[in-house]
């Protein structure tokens, strides 16, 4: 069986905390045949600014299910991205979590595929900055998609090499010549913009949170030494008049 | 048309509806959810339901293990997993107990539960201001039910002043029954209702002057959450004003009010209740049990934007895992104050257990302490959600009987309690979901949200049994 497969991913929207990767996975199968099955694999490589939620992505499991999740901050969904956990061997920092998912293609596909994965953004290390509104664009690459098929695949990419999660997790009766590889084109990488604290503002920020809240501290306790006098009051009122 | 007039507005009825209000939104969620990606469900409900899953299913080997000493009694095995399994679930295993039945019986399960403690809300509320709100807030502003009046002493009423009571009563139940922000958190799968009962239970409890009742109760709320502790102290006068009488009380000095046999009785009612069940969780469930409870919340450092503005500075200085290798600039002395956890802790407690000491002296007043506690605990806390406002929120309807305020000052107070929200959420959207860099702006508009509702808050107690 002659494919082709390729693959575009889009990050909607390219802002905000909660994004989504949305991949389109075209398959064109020749001949096609009624009882092949055909199973995707996407496999993503995001940078420690970004994390999925494991239990989220269970809630769509009518779409897909998530074989496999791992790396730097897969546990630790509510730290800033510095203050994710080094752990010794790590070579890649710029590697966070990986996510491996699955999906099941009906029969005779021949519409793109589309997967969504939500994903978030850590709060990233505050800079110094004169601009007082510092950013930083993260870019990173869409997902390692890869085909298989029931029937034999040909003509298809099947060179380049998996990522080791991916091989670990693709099950052993889906390998072999039944693989199909396409990767996100280099200059369509994907890329966030996230708004960064301003460590300029710190002395600002200290003092002035300082000052609040032991000014409101000092006017409600004054308040409440006033209101507990005349509740006295009354009471002493009362009992004089009893 | 006024409430009074309406052939139908009883509590009977009011609850009734409640209860359709909520069992109709709960399946609504469930027809809502199979249907969207954005789910009506809180996030919470997940986690407390996957908590009680792993509860319940025990997995093999080390995995997914209660870790405490007591594995079994007598020989009987508990099997229990551990809620701690679940990233994520800092509250105690009796809540994902209580949850096991929505893996057998059904998903929504647990949103019955809180929905029904809703409803056993709003009725202890209405039997408080039937019973003892409203009879002593028609006394004059001044004065007070003398001590040790208890429950049951009443005077037979004319059918007029009755009625009147009953009306009031159901229309400030109703306040917080029909209120948007409680059945929506309730049937969204919060579990705050759940906490909600037990302080009111407390308050109840109180208001009947059982007060060995009132110490369990109050041991239970504390497990379930830290902050009713503060409760306890304002309680101490409460329960000498009514267990001595105001001769012995002119013979006792201020230490003596607070300290002696019954207000130490209470003490360790309460204390053996809380260690009883802090106990009991340990010897099952372990040291993750104690972290993910208690010793979380203690270290916690909430740099996410949240309504305090506390939020910015701990983004700011949140401590890094790779520390960098520059030089770094030590702290002056001035530094280490401001970022001394005992800066906000201190503005905190001190007027969380002050005011409860300055109200806590009548049982009159017990309402107006704890609500005043509530609020500058929540106010002053490092972290603030939506959330926490239903902890004052709960008391809301048995204090207005006791609040004299003009209609504009009243409708000044809420514009600008809901104002410094408003305030707030406009600039978090920006943040969150427009990806702008507001921070600066968002921590002054926590600033304002603080002062805001200090100055709320000071109305109130202005407005506290003023003299009309």
């Amino acid at each position: 069986m002659v494919s082709k497969l390729s693959t575009n991913s889009t990050l909607s929207p390219s802002y905000g905390s909660h994004p989504t990767i949305i991949t389109d996975v075209q398959i064109s199968l020749s001949p096609t045949n009624s009882d092949t099955t055909c199973t995707l694999f996407l496999h993503y490589e995001l940078p420690p600014l970004l994390f999925v939620d494991p239990y989220e992505l269970e809630l769509r499991g009518a779409e897909y299910q998530v074989l496999e999740t791992r790396g730097r901050g897969k546990k630790e969904l509510e730290r800033p991205v510095h203050a994710l956990p080094v752990n010794e061997g790590d070579d890649d920092e710029e590697v966070g979590v990986e996510v491996v998912i699955q999906r099941t293609l009906p029969a005779e596909t021949t519409a793109p595929a589309r997967v969504e994965l939500p994903i978030h953004v850590r709060y990233g290390e505050p800079v110094a900055s004169s601009t007082s509104k510092p950013y930083t664009v993260q870019e990173f690459s869409g997902p390692t998609v890869v085909l298989t098929c029931s029937d034999e695949l040909l003509s298809c990419d099947r060179t380049t090499t998996l990522p080791q999660l991916l091989l670990d997790t693709i099950p052993t009766s889906f390998r072999g010549s039944s693989l199909c590889v396409a990767l996100q084109s280099p200059d369509q990488s994907l890329a966030i913009s996230a708004p960064l604290g301003n460590t300029v503002d710190l002395p600002t920020v200290e003092l002035g949170t300082t000052a609040v809240v032991l000014a409101c501290f000092a006017w409600v306790a004054w308040e409440a030494w006033r209101a507990g006098a005349r509740l006295r009051g009354g009471a002493s009122s009362k009992v004089k008049s009893n | 048309m006024t409430a009074s007039s309406l052939p139908s507005f009883t509590f009977r009825n009011v609850l009734i509806s409640s209860a359709l209000l909520r069992v109709g939104l709960i399946l609504y969620s469930e027809w809502h959810d199979a249907r969207s990606l954005v789910k009506y469900t809180d996030v919470d409900y997940r986690v407390f339901t996957d908590a009680a899953a792993f509860i319940s299913t025990p997995g093999a080997g080390d995995e997914n293990q209660a870790a405490g000493p007591l594995q079994g009694f007598f020989g009987f095995k508990f099997g229990f997993g551990s809620p701690y399994t679940r990233e994520t679930y800092r509250y105690t295993p009796l809540l994902a107990l209580l949850l096991t039945p929505n893996a057998w019986l059904h998903p929504s399960f647990g949103k019955y539960v809180f929905a029904a403690c809703d409803l056993l809300n709003g009725w202890l509320i209405y039997r408080m201001l039937l019973t003892e709100i409203i009879p002593e807030a028609e006394q004059s502003p001044g004065e007070s039910s003398s001590s040790g009046s208890g429950a049951g002493k009443r005077r037979k009423l004319n059918p007029y002043l009755e009625e009147r009571r009953e009306r009031m009563a159901t229309i400030y139940s109703a306040v917080h029954l029909l209120n948007p922000l409680v059945f929506s958190i309730s049937t969204r799968g919060s579990s705050e209702s759940v906490l909600s009962l037990f302080v009111l239970a407390t308050l109840y409890a109180a208001m009947n002057e059982n007060w060995d009742w009132a110490g369990v109760l109050l041991g239970l709320s504390t497990h379930w959450k830290i902050y009713p502790v503060v409760y306890g102290v304002s309680l101490l006068g409460v329960i000498t004003a009514t267990s001595y009488s105001s001769t012995e009380r002119a013979k006792m000095g201020r230490i003596a009010t607070l300290v002696n046999p019954k207000t130490i009785r209470f003490g360790i009612v309460s204390a053996s209740t809380f260690v009883l069940l802090g106990a009991s969780c340990y010897a099952i469930w372990g040291y993750p049990f104690l972290y993910e409870s208690y010793l979380y919340h203690v270290h916690r450092l909430d740099h996410r934007h949240n309504f305090s503005p506390y939020f910015y500075l701990t983004y700011l200085i949140y401590p890094s895992s790779s520390p960098s290798t520059a030089e770094v600039v030590p702290l002056t002395w001035w530094n280490e104050l401001i970022r001394s956890p005992l800066t906000s802790f201190v503005p905190q407690m001190g007027l969380a257990l002050g005011t409860g000491l300055a109200f806590g002296r009548t049982k009159r007043d017990l309402v107006f302490a704890w609500f005043v506690q509530t609020v500058v605990f929540v106010v002053f806390n490092k972290v603030c959600t939506s959330q926490y406002f239903l902890w004052y929120l709960l008391l809301l309807p048995l204090l207005l009987p006791e609040l004299s305020m003009s209609w504009r000052r009243a409708f000044s107070c809420i514009v600008v309690w809901a104002a410094t929200q408003g305030l707030w959420l406009s600039e978090a959207y920006k943040l969150e979901f427009l990806g702008e860099n507001v921070y600066f702006s968002l921590w002054v508009r926590g600033l304002i949200y603080v002062m805001g509702n200090c100055w709320v808050l000071v109305q109130i107690m202005k407005a506290y049994r003023a003299t009309r």
